[in-house]
């Protein structure tokens, strides 16, 4: 099927758009590796090599250990009820006809719009003066926490704006997903006089697998990414209740100039990717159905 | 039976469109504060409409901040960053899926790893980089560090393997060279792909903000991302100001919403059809 | 004059086996040549490697007497037509057929002529805006020929351009293609699995069977006098009858009975009779007598099929004779024409003939 191509075609179609693969992403990666063994400043011209002495000092901080809890806990918190909201919303809306097209693009909606003026939408949201979401706490007599103040509260607005932009965008692949899976299975399951509940652990859940995987795989890297919503609603605080590893990145390399730090955390948070990445792909093997 | 059936849809139904408004909401509220005065705010915020309409509020949010430099920033750099994006991204789709050479298996590999790579880990030598080029607190320079897009690369290639070898053989024979065989023929045969990426990349570079934070801090070389939120800040949480914010916010979403209802039926089907895996 | 030679030309996939280990031929200006084999044996290699789609891994390619091993296929300036037609599904007919003629530089004026006039050879005239989709499987195969056509090429390679074409319509198309090639006097190399194909178009046939030319010949030579026990069993419908006969007291003998065959050479001690089922009818007094087996109709005649001694046997009759299962019935065999084989290397002996 393929040829060899002579060198100056091949350099033609690989040489000039791999260029900016190479310098904005190969190659920085490399230097961040290099630079987190460095005591760069940034400002100063010169620096020291100090080992893994970025590496100690991080993983033993009270910030990061901190951090790492709240990214696990964002993370956790965010991604399985997406994953599991997405999956029945798409349940429900594979029973529509008409009005499947309509209330799909509803619930896709926030995907498209910039998380950034979101977030600050929700800010006002959450607030408790004039925001809509307390008063109808009030109105039902339900408790009406100071959101963006409260430490424990702060987190799950977080959560709340993270699982709002994406919950449709999971729904749209569970759509999908399902409405690939040939009728003859859902026939062969009704013949079977399987319960619904028995259908869907039986039948939808095994068949849906790959897209399952393919979601939480994107959405882990979302979140361990996340930061619009943190830095509108809460600026990693109070008290640093929402600073995430990527967060705590941000402060390190770009308001406090520990250059060193923060591509020695930039590295953790990309070791970490990878590994929940492969334990998904891992535990896929076992439990998804291609 | 039927009956029966009937009852289950409409409530399914309403449980849905439950669902779909709140997702909505958001973006409902924002746009009837927009013209609420702050007195109204105060007095019932949840009333979806205004006593009056206050079109003021954008008036003052754009003289507040220069929003339709930040929205025109963004639309160039974000066309230029999409079309380069994809004409880069086809060439490398057609080199990987067409052409045998040293090192392929091992581009692709690459290619696969960067798109699990958390973009935070290049930052910071790519801020140093775009510094040595003098290219900070340039657009050019926001256009030049996002010319790679690994994402439409692997959809583009997954879809040019699906290309017949002989059509691709047939044009070799009918003396097609391969920079025409890629653009005469494998990329109109793959022309919705094409949208759908450009469709994908256009709303994640319109949208991205944390990297053009860093690298852009004069207002008039701002995106609409960067410039909203420092508009959003220089105002602080003061209830007074929410209406004017809020007006600044609708200028920024508008723009994405309208996009949104013309292409709607696009939009759904490219990312449905983006979750091709590697 | 050969217009393309292959010299000693060896294949092999990358990590495949060897496709082609010394491959010789030639095929002549201006003739139909027809390259016929099974499934899997190369044909379709060794037509990309003609138009220069895949590289050899040895030997040498000459066209028109130039050698053109690195001569990638859009230099060559020769029109292929492809198994699956190959159209691009986003042109319409007309710009499908002349995009070979745009991709080397030909004035629209130019292009739009010669796409009429192949359109009106083919009689696609009424659908030239029309798309692939839009076309029957008999429509996309003439604009696939229509592509070829433009191109006023001197050589036209065709990888079973007909094998997704139902029954009747192939055989339209095999008339349509001889007498395209009678109007254009083009060299053409068809390749094919199906022998009537080869068999009705071909001014010469190659039989290819793993990756080696097993006969070259007019569809006459190679139906008469196959060259090895391969082409005898490949070539004809039902095929050659081959009977296996040992020596006895120096005499080659089959069901006891002495043959009478000639110029064999001493050292033979078995041999292996081709006899096509036309060439054996029966008989009242002959001492060799098959059992019949089963009986196919075929309307205007029928083959019996049977076994003699242990031996399958079938033969052709085309009197309205009753046959019925079990039954000898004795035969007689047309000693004009001589076909015997050795066992050992399948290879025609050439002298060997009935007295
Ligand atoms: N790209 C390839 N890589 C490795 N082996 C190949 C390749 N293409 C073909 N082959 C092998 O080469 C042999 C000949 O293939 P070829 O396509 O020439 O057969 P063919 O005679 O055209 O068969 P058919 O009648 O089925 O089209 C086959 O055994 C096939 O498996
Ligand atoms: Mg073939």
């Amino acid at each position: 099927m393929a040829i060899k191509p002579n060198k100056w075609t091949l350099l033609l179609f690989l040489a000039i758009p791999l260029i900016p693969l190479a310098v904005f992403w190969i190659f920085p990666l490399l230097v961040s590796i290099w630079l987190s063994f460095t005591d760069w400043d940034y400002i100063s011209p010169t620096f020291h090599y100090v080992g893994l002495n970025n590496y100690t000092q991080l993983l033993s901080s009270h910030d990061f250990q901190a951090a790492v809890g709240h990214t696990l806990y964002y993370t956790v918190f965010s991604v399985i009820p997406i994953i599991v909201i997405g999956f029945l919303l798409a349940v429900l809306l594979n029973r529509l006809k008409y009005t499947y097209k309509f209330i799909q693009s509803l619930l896709f909606a926030p995907w498209v719009t910039p998380m950034i003026g979101m977030a600050i939408v929700w800010s006002w949201i959450f607030n408790s003066q004039i925001g809509p979401l307390n008063q109808v706490l009030h109105a039902l007599h339900l408790p009406a926490p100071q959101w963006l103040s409260n430490p424990q509260a702060a987190m799950w607005t977080i959560i709340i704006v993270t699982i709002w932009k994406n919950v449709g965008w999971a729904a749209l692949f569970y759509g999908d997903a399902i409405s690939k899976i040939p009728r003859s299975l859902f026939e062969a399951a009704d013949v079977e006089s399987l319960s619904i509940w028995q259908k869907i652990t039986h039948v939808l859940i095994p068949l849906v697998s790959p897209t399952t995987l393919f979601l939480f795989i994107v959405e882990i890297l979302d979140c361990l990414q996340a930061y619009d919503q943190i830095t509108v609603l809460t600026q990693g605080g109070p008290a640093g209740a929402t600073r995430t590893l990527l967060y705590l990145y941000y402060e390190l390399g770009f308001k406090q100039f520990q250059m060193g730090s923060a591509t020695a955390l930039s590295i953790v948070i990309l070791v970490v990717a990878a590994i929940l990445s492969f334990i998904a792909i891992r535990l896929s093997r076992h439990h998804v159905y291609y | 039976m039927k009956h029966m059936e009937r009852i289950q849809r409409l409530v399914i139904f309403t449980i849905l469109l439950l669902c779909g408004v709140l997702m909505v909401y958001p973006m409902i509220w924002m746009l009837v504060s927009s013209v609420k005065s702050t007195s109204d705010v105060f007095s019932d915020s949840l009333r979806l409409i205004p006593t009056a309409f206050h079109w003021e509020n954008f008036a003052n949010a754009l003289a507040a901040a220069p929003f339709l430099t930040y929205l025109w920033n963004s639309t160039w750099t974000t066309t230029i960053i999409v079309v380069l994006q994809l004409l880069f991204a086809s060439m490398v789709a057609y080199a990987l899926t067409q052409f045998e050479f040293f090192g392929r298996r091992g581009l692709f590999a690459i290619i696969l790893g960067t798109y699990m790579l958390p973009s935070a880990t290049t930052y910071i030598p790519s801020y140093v980089i775009l510094g040595k080029l003098n290219l900070l607190n340039s657009l050019w320079g926001l256009v030049i560090s996002n010319l790679a897009n690994v994402f439409s690369i692997l959809l583009l290639r997954q879809a040019f393997l699906k290309v017949p070898k002989e059509v691709i053989e047939a044009a070799r024979s009918d003396g097609a060279s391969e920079w025409s065989i890629l653009w005469r023929i494998v990329v109109p045969m793959n022309r919705n792909t094409l949208l759908n990426a450009a469709l994908i990349s256009f709303v994640g570079s319109f949208n991205d903000y944390l990297w053009p934070s860093l690298i852009l801090n004069d207002k008039h070389n701002m995106v609409i991302s960067v410039g909203l939120n420092q508009f959003s800040n220089s105002l602080g949480s003061f209830e007074k100001s929410f209406p004017i914010v809020m007006a600044g916010t609708a200028l920024a979403v508008i723009p994405l919403i309208v996009v949104y209802v013309i292409l709607q039926r696009y939009f759904v089907h490219s990312v449905q059809t983006a979750s091709v895996k590697g | 004059m050969a217009i393309i030679e292959l010299k000693h030309v060896r294949k092999q996939y990358d990590k495949g086996e060897t496709i082609f280990n010394d491959l010789n031929l030639s095929i002549q200006e201006g003739d139909f040549t027809v390259i016929v084999g099974p499934s899997g044996c190369g044909k379709s290699t060794l037509l990309r490697i003609m138009a220069g789609l895949e590289q050899v891994s040895g030997g040498e390619i000459y066209i028109a007497d130039k050698l053109e091993n690195d001569v990638p296929a859009k230099k060559r300036n020769i029109a292929m037509v492809f198994q699956n037609y190959a159209l691009y599904p986003h042109m319409t007919v007309a710009k499908n057929i002349g995009f070979g003629l745009k991709m080397r530089g030909a004035k629209k004026a130019v292009i739009k002529e010669k796409v009429q006039n192949a359109a009106e050879m083919l009689d696609l005239t009424a659908y030239l805006d029309k798309y692939p989709a839009d076309l029957s499987g008999g429509q996309m195969q003439r604009v696939a020929l229509g592509r070829a056509i433009v191109r006023d090429s001197k050589i036209y390679l065709m990888d079973e351009p007909l094998s997704n074409l139902d029954a009747k319509l192939r055989a339209t198309m095999r008339v349509e293609l001889t007498k395209l090639h009678r109007q254009m006097q083009a060299t053409t190399v068809y390749v094919t699995h199906d022998q009537t194909e080869a068999m009705t178009m071909a001014d010469r046939i190659i039989v290819l069977y793993e990756g080696v030319i097993q006969q070259t010949g007019t569809a006459d030579e190679i139906y008469t006098h196959p060259a090895n026990t391969f082409v005898a069993s490949f070539i004809g419908i039902p095929p050659m009858n081959l009977l296996q006969a040992s020596r006895q007291d120096g005499e080659f003998c089959l069901a006891g009975q002495p043959l009478n065959i000639s110029k064999v050479p001493a050292d033979q001690t078995d041999l292996i009779i081709g006899l096509r089922p036309e060439d054996i009818s029966p008989t009242f007094d002959s001492p060799i007598a098959m059992t019949v087996d089963v009986v196919e109709n075929m309307g205007a005649d029928q083959y019996v099929h049977g076994t003699l001694g242990a031996q399958p046997i079938v033969f052709r009759d085309s009197s309205h004779t009753h046959y019925h299962q079990g039954q000898s019935v004795g035969l007689h065999f047309n000693r004009h024409i001589s076909n015997f084989y050795d066992p050992q290397t399948t290879q025609r002996l050439e002298e060997a003939t009935w007295q």
